[in-house]
């Protein structure tokens, strides 16, 4: 009896081993689950399945050490990935991890041209903003700035900020009264001694995205950074969660090709096809972070429109983050981070 | 105050109810409130009509069982723990029964090194063997199957295994087993009839142990779980950091009354050998 | 010789242990043994992670928090953990099924759920705060989560089981005869206590204490979902490293020196408290 089971298991497993399952699909995408997914099945995926027939698999993931191992074991499953901002791209084209994109097949017309790169090109804009407790601060008597958010006089309460330097250092010289057009060259001492005074104030240091919108909605903390699709989502479900565009800091995350990936080309067809306005205006609509199709406002109705970071109202008082000072000065910045976060 | 002899003198000196041992049965009281509290805490959330974590909750919702049976990743991500779950228990008992009777019966030098060594994982943090077979199964293309998860879990569940049997084995009357041999059944005969009904429920225990270890392992499933092989514990994980979804709450409910099905029937499987046995 | 299952003198019975041995070199040294290349050559031979970790004072700082933080929940497992055993040790078996019941069960449970129900139970809107403040005893909610605090109840609630069996386990080996021997003498119950039963179940303590603390040295979820700044442990640098920045020769270092304190810690436990008498008592 029990030789025989062992048989039969010993056989499963190695025909695990051989046969990993793959599934049948003509193209693989890798991205952040929950909402924003939801969003990228239903306003890109199903479209493009419709319209080409080709068959789309997705995976839910927001490691990106995996795109390391995948291609380093030359066993790449993913043939488009969800990847981080720019400065990264650039990273990881350096160390061999990407695929050049495909501009011949990507129609590069009616982009917004800054988020083109050879390596990657822009998936969404979001911006991360100041996030409040409208119920103890009501509007009107809310922070509009990183000054408010420093002033624990002013404005005494719990602070949430992320725990990476990105954004913080912007906020930190923000708050000590440089205006959001004049932040870069980034004067790192100046922001990490600004940064030093609302240290003690700073209950949670956020990892992941959902965290500040979810502090504040359960009142554990009374203002935090945070996304702006995120704290829309809960202020939109009824929390008591207010949002100011104010000196928020605008970004884009990219789309990136692995090194190796079965079916380049599809990716780059979907890319290209996922760029049609009136797809780009679901997507928004759905997400709060506008893609890189400039004619896409024309499609979304108005009262989302007014909720995108790049909404001219909001576009015009936040900062742009310059991604190349941060590619330059990532290295030492983390470093600097790291050790100022423990000491 | 008691200087009696007896045969027990802490029984008898809790019986006499003066301060310090009130003090003490409320300190253990507390104690155990604080172990069986956050176990019953969930309960009330998952029935939450609201969206947010509230307590008292506002009214009362299936919403989120309903999300958790409904669509959506959790009812694969619990399939694939079971499936994992089984094979580690498999895979483990394949390998640690045999490895008990070894040390249980046999007399050799080194014993006491190859135990430590079966038992060492159980000394290393889990992060690290979590890394270490990463490395390993990015390098072999496996990072993302079921089956290396289980691998992996099996290195954990191992010490369970060999711990529980050898405890089983260590209760089993070894003249039973002279008394078959000499009768003339071989050696295997022996173990099949004779030895092995006797530390079933011991086999079976640890087996239910590894299950649930790999059910509820976190630490490599963060490493090596992504769609399509998602764990129950790693999709938890995404929604503690990513979703603003108490679904998570009815997820714990629902654990926990599988964790106490699962504990009594072990106890109630000790029970039943105690009677066998006399 | 006859009448033994396994013979003293036949090779054969190795097949028995053979699988084991092999699986676990596999999967379990030979990965270890791997991370340890990557961690020095890097890509050729070099010492320059090692040297990094140990040279940054953030790393070193971490370690330190590591420790402290492992030594803070020792000590608290033990002084929650101590009563329980005593009062195993007295109740009678029945009860003594039942109450191994409670503390055995939130070991059966994912850590997931057990973190999550902290935050619920320690949050600013959460149970106790809703009692305290409910009853009139506090104005404003106290900050219990995201500090050392919350980490420590999360990781003693894990590790009590740890720290109560080999507690109860040397406490059941105490013979009784010397408590009635120090009652016959004229000493009080207290003094009995502290004289003669105290000091017996002393490796008991310190199977326990080492048991705890090696594994609080390696914890990694609930400093990272309870936890604050203060809370960073090397565990969560480690994942860091690896998953997000994907420096995983830096990463294997780390994890190699994480290791090495662990294992030298149990070497000494070893070494003065012969832990294999808690391995078989534990079942």
């Amino acid at each position: 009896m029990g030789r025989k089971a062992f048989g039969i298991l010993m056989m499963v497993l190695f025909l695990g081993l051989i046969t990993h399952s793959t599934m049948a699909a003509d193209l693989v995408i890798s991205f952040a689950g929950g909402a924003a997914g939801d969003a990228v099945k239903d306003c890109f995926i199903k479209p493009f399945e419709q319209a080409t027939g080709l068959k789309v698999g997705f995976e839910a993931t927001h490691e990106f050490s995996k795109l390391k191992a995948m291609v380093q074991s030359g066993t790449v499953t993913w043939d488009l990935a969800e990847g981080p901002s720019i400065d990264f791209v650039i990273l990881w084209a350096e160390e061999g991890l990407l695929e050049p994109l495909d501009y011949t097949i990507i129609d590069k017309k009616g982009l917004y041209q800054e988020t083109l790169h050879k390596y990657g090109i822009g998936k969404a804009f979001y911006s991360t903003v100041l996030g409040y407790n409208s119920a103890r601060y009501p509007k009107g008597a809310h922070p509009t700035s990183w000054k408010d958010f420093w002033d624990v006089k002013k404005f005494p309460g719990a602070r949430c900020l992320r725990n990476a330097p990105d954004n913080n250092l912007e906020f930190g010289l923000m708050a000590d009264g440089v205006p959001p057009d004049k932040l870069y060259p980034l004067d790192i001492d100046r922001a990490f001694r600004s940064l030093d005074r609302i240290k003690p104030h700073v209950k949670v240091w956020w990892d992941a995205g959902a965290q500040p919108a979810q502090l504040l909605t359960d009142q554990e903390v009374d203002m935090a950074s945070g996304w702006n699709g995120r704290i829309l989502y809960v202020q939109k479900q009824g929390a008591k969660v207010g949002l100011e565009w104010n000196q928020g800091v605008l970004m884009f995350s990219s789309w990136v090709v692995p090194k190796g990936a079965p079916h380049a080309k599809n990716a780059m067809k979907f890319l290209n096809f996922s760029h049609q306005p009136k797809l780009q205006a679901c997507y928004a609509a759905a997400v709060g972070y506008p893609g890189v199709s400039v004619k896409a406002v024309d499609y979304l109705d108005s009262k989302f429109a007014s909720d995108l970071p790049t909404y001219a109202e909001n576009y015009k008082k936040q900062a742009v983050m310059n991604y190349e000072w941060w590619r330059q000065n990532r290295k030492k910045v983390e470093d600097l981070w790291n050790a100022w976060m423990v000491k | 105050m008691s200087n009696t002899f007896n045969e027990s003198p802490e029984i008898l000196e809790l019986s006499k109810k003066n301060w310090i041992d009130i003090l003490f049965y409320i300190f253990c009281g507390l104690i155990f409130l604080f172990l069986m509290l956050p176990l019953f805490i969930i309960l009330p959330i998952s029935f939450s009509s609201s969206l947010y974590l509230e307590f008292p909750p506002r009214g009362f919702s299936l919403q989120w069982y309903r999300n958790y049976f409904g669509a959506g990743e959790w009812m694969r991500a619990t399939l694939n723990s079971f499936k994992i779950g089984i094979m580690t228990s498999a895979f483990s008992s394949l390998l640690g029964v045999p490895a008990a009777l070894f040390l249980s019966r046999k007399r050799f030098k080194g014993k006491q090194f190859i135990y430590s060594f079966l038992l060492s994982p159980m000394i290393v943090p889990t992060i690290i063997i979590a890394i270490a077979v990463y490395f390993l199964f990015a390098k072999m293309a496996l990072v993302g199957s079921i089956y290396s998860i289980a691998l992996a879990h099996t290195v954990l569940a191992v010490p369970i295994m060999v711990i529980t049997v050898s405890a089983a084995l260590q209760g089993v009357d070894q003249s039973l087993e002279y008394a078959a041999m000499i009768l003339g059944a071989n050696r295997v005969k022996t173990f099949f009839k004779i030895t092995f009904p006797l530390i079933r429920s011991g086999v079976i225990t640890g087996a239910l142990f590894a299950f649930i270890t790999s059910f509820d392992e976190i630490v490599i499933a963060i490493f090596l779980s992504s769609h399509p092989s998602l764990t129950l514990p790693k999709h938890m994980w995404s929604a503690i950091l990513e979703e603003i979804d108490p679904t998570i709450a009815a997820v714990s409910t629902i654990l926990v009354f599988l964790s106490v099905s699962l504990l009594l029937s072990v106890a109630w499987l000790r029970k039943l050998a105690e009677r066998l046995m006399g | 010789m006859t009448g033994k299952i396994l013979q003293s003198r036949s090779l054969s019975d190795y097949v028995l242990i053979i699988p084991v041995l092999v699986y676990l070199l596999f999967f379990f040294i030979y990965p270890l043994l791997k991370m340890f290349l990557i961690s020095i050559f890097d890509p050729s031979f070099t010492l320059k992670n090692y040297i990094r970790l140990l040279q940054d004072p953030t790393y070193l700082k971490v370690i330190f928090t590591t420790f402290r933080l492992s030594l803070v929940v020792t000590i608290s497992s033990l002084l929650v953990g101590y009563p329980v055993a005593y009062l195993l040790n007295c109740v009678e078996p029945k009860v003594r099924q039942v109450l191994m019941i409670f503390i055995v069960l939130p070991f059966w449970t994912s850590i997931l759920v057990r973190v999550y129900a902290w935050m619920v139970i320690l949050g600013r809107k959460g149970i106790i705060n809703s009692i305290l403040m409910g009853l009139g005893l506090i104005s404003t909610p106290l900050n219990l989560v995201f500090n050392t605090f919350s980490v420590t109840i999360g990781m003693v609630h894990f590790l009590l089981p740890f720290m109560v069996f080999p507690l109860y386990s040397i406490m059941e080996g105490i013979n009784k005869d010397l408590i009635k021997a120090a009652y016959n003498l004229g000493a009080t119950p207290s003094k009995a206590f502290i004289k003669v039963f105290f000091p017996l179940s002393l490796p008991g303590v310190g199977a326990g204490s080492l048991i705890v603390f090696i594994l609080a040295m390696g914890f990694f979820i609930t400093p990272a979902l309870l936890g604050g700044r203060r809370n960073i442990v090397i565990a969560m640098l480690l994942e860091k490293q690896v998953n997000v920045m994907l420096n995983w020769s830096f990463g294997s270092a780390i994890a190699f020196v994480l290791l090495f304190l662990t294992l030298i810690m149990f070497n000494i436990s070893n070494r003065f408290l012969g832990l294999d008498r808690i391995w078989g008592g534990k079942s």
